[in-house]
């Protein structure tokens, strides 16, 4: 991809991963129409899925299981989900919880009644029992209970819940974790990578999230009906459809950036691509005009009702309102008559005049009317990852360090000298294995850390190879010092791959690891992100869309 | 499962407890890494090869094993402990045709040679040539035994004649000992928690009511 050159042309470029992976852009990333949730739902419309209630067992308490289907076109999926009775006093988000309110697994077909067994011992223990082949995914939710309970006794007493607290939560319940990935004997995603509905990132995962979502509104319908009897009325689908699936994710989702560096490529190409072409398209039809302007305007609708306490979006989000008004009185007077590029007009003036968080709105804005030109770009999304041994030995020490110089310049330019160079460290903590963030000059432990510091690596092994001979083998240098090993490897796979580093210094201690987890969960379609320090964040999946009742009857333009 | 089942491990499962434990061993990253590939590989031909690693990491932690650090290592070599499998078939899988370039290559004493075989497929792969483990003139293949139970002294050659690949994959379970043994190595990867870092380090409360 060609570097952002100070050029007269009108032309578009792509833009370089100087500016594209750099945290305080990545952190303001939006979700747009190539985000995995969408690419599910576009699927689910287009080859004519079919949802279907298996069992909903649950007595007056709303303790019980069932089983939801989705049937495809080759192949059925069917969350099985089990609700608990769960004392206020264990809910926690935590990966060291061990009790939830529901629990659940998304099996890989219609399951039995022995596998309704099988998995009702295992399921509601989540970490500590196991699943199968048979098991794509593993996860668990907590309701709000600042919600949950204000519906059901809404509800119960006939009438519908507040709209104004509906849109403060956003969720009746949030996943604490989504398992896939042969985790706790799943099945491995290499097994279903082929299939065509599977082929995607995480397709599994925002199946079981959407089929919970459709769950959290059954329960509470049906503990209404408990509570209320006879004068019980069901939530009605027009507010049930405001809310989404809430997830609480920590910081265990920050690393998945930095250890599949060819996936984060393939993802951020992908959107760069799409913006590219959306920049080159020389007209601006009727509708999709319309398509833009109701974007917009489910965009300023989504920022208005958009709340967070955290001081991190105490600037962001005014800023994203101002910004999404400015682009409104802009597009008064778009696009003018002759110009030869206009979607480029909308991006140039945007990056002339906006915050990094209102230009990667416009970014997801100027993608939705584009279905058509950029929606086959989804099957680019994947990347092959193996992690086989498959080192150049014979590179020399000449050419690995020209080839550092040229593409990890900006790993050089850090001082690692300092303290404060190297003030942090990841690691997993030994109980319940959760991942973390240590002050590496105040506390123990990081003789464990897990690599995640690249461009200190990427800076050791350049020091070890300015001490070496020009002409030596890099199989050599392995050898006599295998500290080198993995960067190495990470190096030489990701050549041509611009996009597969995070240019920052991942050690030092502003770096925020919600930026991270926002990009990716901006890429998995999360909408309303609201950060509850700078290492948690609750987000919500599927505010607004269809559900798995209206297949067939999807009204949006998906 | 219940108690009396075998545990069958995913592939991303079986890679996972070999990279931990080989790194709680005090092997490095990459060649943790390495470890845990070689161990889904043979695990997706059919191979429990949990209770080898055990042995190959308490040889490696009595220093009773040679790492490779030369390429004159990879070669026979008097008063020397066996080569460590993984680390030796890494380096021939890094080192490609410069390891035949002077025809047959004869490494001496590897210590459960189990372990080299996917590394010499790689390496095949990687030279576009069938390069094989023998020891004289007996190609070893991971249907021999003996590649799990001790020393072989072994030579390479890509004259060797091609495995069967036909065999799909199929979970297998793993020795109930010997998984408690890697993952009690690999949790040498974790730090234990204090409580400042139980409430510091990943950001939410102890509840979570909202």
């Amino acid at each position: 991809m060609a570097k952002q050159l100070h050029s007269v042309s009108t032309e578009p470029v792509y833009r370089g991963a100087d500016d594209v992976m750099r945290l305080a852009r990545m952190g303001s990333a939006h979700p747009t129409r190539l985000s995995f949730l969408r690419i599910m739902l576009r699927g689910m419309q287009q080859q004519n899925w079919r949802f279907e209630r298996m069992c909903f067992d649950l007595d007056a308490q709303g303790v019980g299981h069932a089983v939801y289907t989705l049937h495809g076109p080759d192949r059925s999926y069917s969350l099985v989900a089990f609700a608990h009775d769960l004392p206020d006093d264990m809910r926690s988000d935590r990966v060291i919880a061990t009790a939830w309110d529901a629990t659940f697994a998304l099996f890989d077909g219609v399951p039995s009644g022995d596998d309704i067994n099988r998995l009702s011992q295992n399921v509601p223990l989540q970490e500590a029992g196991r699943v199968s082949a048979e098991e794509l995914t593993l996860s668990r939710a907590n309701r709000s209970v600042r919600l949950f309970d204000h519906v059901v006794t809404a509800l119960a007493q006939g009438r519908q819940p507040d709209a104004h607290e509906l849109d403060q939560v956003g969720y009746l319940m949030r996943t604490t974790a989504v398992y896939g990935s042969g985790k706790f004997g799943a099945q491995d995603r290499s097994e279903i990578a082929n299939r065509p509905e599977l082929s995607q990132p995480f397709q599994a995962e925002m199946m079981t999230v959407w089929l919970i979502r459709q769950f959290t509104v059954d329960v509470v319908n049906h503990l209404a009906r408990q509570r209320g009897g006879a004068s019980a009325v069901e939530f009605a689908p027009d507010l049930a459809r405001g809310l989404g699936v809430g997830n609480s994710t920590g910081l265990g989702m920050a690393p998945f950036l930095v250890k599949h560096p060819g996936l984060l490529h393939a993802w951020a190409s992908v959107r760069e691509e799409a913006l590219t072409r959306v920049r080159g398209v020389e007209h601006v039809s009727a509708q999709q005009r319309d398509d833009l302007c109701q974007a917009l305007r489910d965009a300023i609708h989504n920022a208005e009702h958009w709340s967070s306490e955290s001081p991190y979006m105490a600037e962001k989000l005014p800023q994203l309102r101002r910004d999404l008004a400015a682009v409104s009185a802009y597009l008064d007077t778009w696009p003018t008559a002759q110009s030869a590029h206009p979607w480029d007009d909308l991006w140039r003036w945007a990056s002339d005049h906006l915050s990094s968080e209102g230009q990667e709105a416009v970014l997801s804005l100027m993608l939705e009317p584009h279905g058509d030109l950029i929606d086959g770009l989804a099957d680019c999304l994947s990347f092959p990852e193996t992690v086989a041994p498959a080192i150049q030995g014979a590179q020399t020490v000449q050419q690995l360090r020209d080839f550092i110089a040229d593409t990890y310049d900006w790993a050089l330019a850090y001082d690692f000298k300092s303290q404060s160079g190297t003030a942090r460290f990841w690691y997993v903590s030994e109980e319940k294995l959760e991942p973390r963030l240590g002050s590496r000059h105040t506390e123990d432990g990081s003789d464990r850390e897990n690599p995640l510091g690249i461009a200190w690596q990427v800076s050791q092994l350049w020091d070890q190879l300015c001490d070496m001979p020009a002409s030596l083998s890099i199989a050599e240098v392995l050898l006599s010092h295998p500290q080198h090993r993995q960067i190495v490897r990470r190096i030489q796979s990701l050549r041509g791959c611009d996009y597969g580093e995070i240019r920052e210094n991942l050690l030092a201690d502003d770096i925020l690891p919600i930026d991270m987890m926002r990009y990716k969960l901006a890429y998995f379609g999360a909408s309303r992100f609201d950060p509850r320090s700078d290492k948690w964040v609750r987000i919500s999946l599927f505010a607004g869309l269809p559900y798995p009742t209206d297949i067939g009857n999807f009204d949006a333009r998906l | 499962m219940h108690g009396s089942d075998l545990i069958l491990l995913s592939q991303n499962e079986w890679a996972s407890l070999g990279e931990k434990a080989a790194r709680g061993a005090g092997y490095d990253w990459g060649h943790a890494e390495e470890f845990g590939w070689a161990l889904a590989e043979l695990a997706g031909m059919g191979i429990d090869g949990s209770a080898v690693l055990c042995q190959l990491l308490t040889l490696f932690e009595t220093d009773a094993i040679t790492v490779p650090k030369r390429l004159s290592d990879l070669n026979p070599s008097a008063n020397r402990a066996p080569l460590c499998p993984v680390v030796t078939g890494a380096a021939l899988c890094d080192l490609g045709d410069m390891a035949l370039e002077n025809g047959p290559l004869a490494l001496g004493d590897v210590c459960y040679p189990i372990f080299l075989l996917p590394f010499l497929d790689q390496m095949s792969a990687r030279v576009g040539r069938h390069v094989g483990a023998f020891e004289n003139d007996r190609q070893l293949t991971t249907q021999n035994p003996d590649l799990q139970t001790g020393i072989i002294r072994i030579w390479i050659t890509d004259m060797a004649i091609p495995k069967d690949r036909s065999v799909a994959f199929q979970r297998i379970g793993i020795q109930a000992q010997a998984f408690e043994q890697l993952k009690s190595l690999g949790m040498r990867t974790t730090v234990p928690a204090t409580e400042q870092s139980r409430a510091a380090g990943a950001g939410a409360g102890l509840t979570d009511n909202d």
